[in-house]
């Protein structure tokens, strides 16, 4: 518990607020002093009298931290309606996050929401990339207007590739389709290669089925969100994956592909706040 | 070598560690890992008779200054159908104890033939009997502070089930001896002591509690002299002949003495593990150092229970 900011929420007010599209929008606070956090570590958010929800660090530069929310449900549309004044209480962060090693190759898997923490990572990367260094975007969304940051990463030195379910930009289908056509290139011209990505769950076994095809599952990293978050520290059992035990709030979210490929529930099963198994669809 | 084996009236476990309920026992794959990981035994969260999504976040907060945690998580569980096909999957050589909750003496009952109609009768070695769940009959009120109450609870559980039923009891009342005494002469096989204390904490800027639910339960380092007192009363109350299980607040090998000291034979730990990224590395931490002591003062475990009433 000796590397968190705020063990108890910390109430700061909203010091900028950027709208995406209808349903989402990047908040920025400012913490009281410079803080170590790494991209894939998460926050819990908490509207006083609504809920507390996990959200990714989704960017990050001297005590500026942001988080990106998608409108799903009562707290997250709370959260996006805040104006300037209101209190928003930070626990955090949590998480062990992505293991990130400088200067070399990355290619950095997206879909839809999983954006997020990616979009620090990529923050990250980008301001200390070397001349030889390739970082190569792959973000996948239901249409042109859900695609997160994308006039954003075009101004940055990545290799950006933009996929739209409905084809309205971009490469039409899934970002793991379009992860499927590149990667064989990838792998042969760049033999030290770290894969990462975030996205649901049933996204993220498509990736890892790819990644697990080129034998890399080692060298990828993958967020994972789909798991009910109580307590942010790994005490209270509510977040565990079958069968390992592993706790997703504070063993991950961030995990190998070779330790997923253990995970039983992977991709298939998600449980609700009561611990009833649902399945992923 | 001193022998850590440790007897809880009939049930016989590797060493006095017992995982607390409610801390990480919600599923079969974290109880197997902390079984595995070293524990004497383990006990899953309590579980009723219906599911229960419990209250909304924010549910269980770390309060840094006095290591101890504030929860609310409001008995979460899938009800005792679902619950019973996640046990099945416990390995066999697991030593696990079912907790259960709920508001009547019909209730618990039925949680326990539901538990067993699933898993049988033989893969836990006790059930505990949560009865912090408030009284249906009398609003406002918690089980566990009825001595009548326990009593036909535990009297009907007693008929209706050959395991062993050991009662957690709430610190939350005047003298906890009384509900013990109620536990014990309707034939409870051993008392554990204690449950989390009311609490509550307020966010200052705000202006308002931080939990969802308002109130809650403390437990961890705060609650560590509440909890050796629960255990001096019981003990001096009943004497070596009703097994005690001290739990709240441990954190050192230490503490662990100090509970046998008051009377425990054997202890739960639950907040602690917010301090480790595995419980192998506490429980190891602190078997080691129990065993030294032992070891350096010559002592068994068996004999170092009670010594402080002496
Ligand atoms: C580690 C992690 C990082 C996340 N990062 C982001 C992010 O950067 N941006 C973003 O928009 N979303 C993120 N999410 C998802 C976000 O937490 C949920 O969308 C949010 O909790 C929805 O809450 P709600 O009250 O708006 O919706 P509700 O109506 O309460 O729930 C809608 C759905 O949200 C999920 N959810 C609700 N409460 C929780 C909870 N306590 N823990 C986990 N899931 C929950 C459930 O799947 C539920 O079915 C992240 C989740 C996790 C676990
Ligand atoms: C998050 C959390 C959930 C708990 N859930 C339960 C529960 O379901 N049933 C129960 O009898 N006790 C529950 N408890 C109480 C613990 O089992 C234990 O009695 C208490 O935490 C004191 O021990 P500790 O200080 O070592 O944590 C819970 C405690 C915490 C912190
Ligand atoms: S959210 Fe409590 S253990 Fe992960």
């Amino acid at each position: 518990m000796n590397d968190i900011l705020f063990n108890l929420p910390k109430c700061l007010t909203i010091r900028n607020k950027e709208s995406h599209n209808e349903k989402t929008s990047t908040l920025t606070f400012s913490l009281p002093f410079e803080y170590s956090i790494r991209p894939g570590q998460y926050f819990m958010l908490w509207v006083p009298g609504v809920d507390e929800v996990p959200i990714s660090v989704s960017g990050y530069h001297g005590t500026h931290i942001s988080f990106t929310i998608c409108d799903v449900g009562s707290a997250s549309r709370s959260l996006n309606n805040k104006g300037h004044t209101e209190l928003i209480g930070l626990r955090g962060p949590f998480g062990n996050g992505f293991e990130v090693e400088y200067g070399k190759n990355a290619l950095i898997v997206a879909g839809g929401m999983g954006i997020a923490p990616l979009r620090f990572l990529i923050q990250c990367l980008t301001s200390n990339i070397t001349s030889s260094q390739r970082i190569v975007l792959i973000q996948g969304a239901k249409t042109c207007n859900d695609l997160l940051f994308r006039s954003e990463f075009e101004r940055l030195p990545i290799e950006t590739n933009f996929c739209t379910e409905d084809g309205s930009y971009g490469f039409k289908g899934f970002a793991s389709t379009k992860m499927d056509l590149l990667l064989g290139d990838l792998i042969q011209s760049d033999f030290n290669l770290e894969i990462f990505a975030c996205g649901p769950e049933i996204f993220l076994k498509k990736v890892l089925y790819v990644a697990q095809k080129n034998k890399i599952e080692k060298n990828t990293q993958i967020c994972l969100a789909d798991r009910h978050i109580r307590c942010g520290f790994g005490i209270c059992g509510s977040c565990f994956l079958d069968d390992i035990g592993l706790s997703l709030c504070r063993d991950g979210p961030v995990f190998r592909g070779s330790v997923l490929l253990e995970v039983t529930d992977f991709g298939q099963y998600g449980r609700k706040s009561n611990g009833l198994k649902y399945q992923f669809h | 070598m001193s022998d850590l084996t440790t007897f809880i009236g009939r049930v016989q476990i590797r060493n006095p560690l017992i995982l607390a309920a409610g801390i990480l026992g919600s599923t079969f794959s974290t109880l197997n890992r902390a079984y595995q990981e070293g524990f004497g035994a383990v006990v899953t969260k309590s579980v009723g008779r219906h599911p229960r999504d419990g209250h909304p976040n924010p549910s269980v907060v770390y309060i840094p200054e006095t290591d101890s945690i504030l929860n609310a998580v409001g008995l979460a569980n899938p009800g005792c159908i679902e619950f019973g096909k996640e046990l099945v999957k416990i390995h066999s050589d697991v030593k696990l104890i079912v907790s259960i909750f709920g508001s009547t003496a019909e209730d618990i009952s039925s949680v326990i033939q539901c538990i067993e109609n699933n898993i049988g009768n033989s893969k836990s070695v006790a059930f505990e009997l949560n009865l912090s769940c408030p009284h249906v009959q009398k609003v406002g009120m918690l089980v566990g502070t009825d001595p009548k109450l326990v009593y036909d609870i535990v009297n009907q559980a007693k008929s209706i089930t050959k395991t062993a039923i050991w009662i957690k009891l709430t610190p939350n009342v005047k003298d906890i001896t009384i509900i013990g005494e109620a536990a014990i002469d309707a034939g409870a096989d051993a008392l554990v002591a204690i449950n989390t204390l009311k609490a509550m904490l307020i966010n200052v800027e705000a202006r308002k509690p931080i939990l969802a639910n308002l109130r809650g339960g403390l437990s961890g380092r705060a609650i560590k002299p509440i909890g050796i007192r629960a255990i001096y009363d019981l003990y001096e109350k009943f004497g070596p002949k009703v097994p005690l299980i001290g739990v709240g607040g441990i954190w050192t090998w230490e503490d662990i003495v100090e509970y046998f000291l008051a009377g425990a034979c054997s202890v739960q730990i639950g907040s602690v593990l917010s301090q480790y990224s595995s419980p192998q590395f506490i429980i190891s931490e602190l078997l080691t150092g129990l065993q030294k002591y032992l070891v350096q003062e010559g002592l068994s475990l068996h004999e170092l229970r009670g010594l402080a009433h002496e």
